[in-house]
């Protein structure tokens, strides 16, 4: 169990595990996202109520869902990296924000985009609504701050600081549209009780939030590789990879 | 399929623009997610290997003509 965990810290190894790793998971991530795209677009029947529209879920969802678990990917690698002083952990703590990032501007983006047709506006000042937008600042918050610092050491404790503080938002946004009156819907998978869909509008669903989870870790690796490459510069490894090239 | 005709399905019975709109934005943030950070990582590889190619060897400064009519007055 230490052996893996000290391997886990040695940039070398990770960056070679991670290019096995990607090379099966990409190709699985793009199939999967490509055919939970067409199922919920073209397959899946059309919601009674919201019409066509509601398609827009198989989108806005899975971005929302993975874009709340990148914040504790985020924020647990910033508690290793303070904790443990591990390197890797604040390598994936910086790769993390701009990932999650990107998927948050996606929920809120497709989020607008679906509330002209279902409320008649593209932004309310509403519970949930607000509270993803502080997730989005909290990502650009860490970005922003770790580019700031000229001293990377202090750059990455004040951001697993920051992104430690921000994960006081991530209850407000699951309980947001239960603690105040919101336009927003309750949560549609429950894992308590049946879920509020039928199964042919379900399984696709569940296959794109699969295969966002996947895109988060491509993504989140990919960035991890190019930064672990600038951090080695001039090191063996990147050297002898480089001659490898 | 759902639709009867592809126009059905790109109309969406009026909600195709809001749809295919998501649709367009989600491919170009998760192409992006994919693209850019491999990009990155292959450019600078590529910095890495021109900064390591050895440099070009400095040409003479003064010419052979010269250095024999030199050597022969």
């Amino acid at each position: 169990m230490w052996t893996w965990f000290h391997k886990l810290g040695s940039p070398p190894w990770m960056y070679r595990i991670s290019g096995r790793i990607l090379a099966i998971l990409l190709p699985l991530t793009v199939l999967m996202l490509a055919v939970g795209a067409v199922w919920g677009l073209l397959y899946a029947p059309m919601d009674f109520k919201q019409g066509n529209s509601f398609r827009i879920i198989y989108f806005h969802v899975p971005a929302s869902v993975v874009a709340l678990a990148g914040y504790y990917v985020m924020a647990i690698a910033g508690a290793v990296s303070l904790i443990w002083r591990m390197k890797m952990a604040e390598v994936a703590m910086k790769c993390a924000a701009p990932v999650g990032a990107a998927l948050t501007f996606l929920s809120l983006l497709s989020g607008a985009i679906w509330g002209k047709p279902t409320w008649g506006t593209y932004w309310v000042w509403d519970a949930r609504i607000t509270s993803m937008l502080i997730l989005f600042f909290l990502y650009l918050g860490v970005m922003a701050l770790y580019q700031a610092y000229e001293n990377k050491e202090a750059a990455g404790k004040a951001c697993a600081v920051l992104s430690l503080v921000g994960m006081v938002n991530i209850p407000i946004i699951y309980k947001s549209v239960d603690w105040w009156y919101s336009l927003h819907q309750p949560a549609t998978i429950k894992f308590t009780e049946e879920s509020a869909m039928h199964s042919s509008m379900l399984q696709p669903l569940l296959l794109m939030i699969l295969a966002f989870y996947c895109l988060f870790t491509c993504a989140l690796l990919l960035n991890m590789r190019s930064e672990l490459l600038r951090r080695g510069a001039g090191t063996g490894w990147v050297r002898s990879l480089v001659g490898a090239h | 399929m759902y639709f009867d005709s592809l126009q059905a399905a790109l109309a969406m019975d009026g909600h195709g623009v809001y749809v295919w709109a998501v649709v367009a934005a989600s491919v170009v943030i998760c192409v992006g997610l994919l693209v850019l950070p491999a990009r990155s990582a292959r450019r600078f590889i590529a910095e890495l290997r021109v900064d390591d190619a050895p440099e070009p060897r400095a040409a003479p400064s003064v010419r052979i003509e010269e250095v024999n009519n030199a050597s022969g007055s």
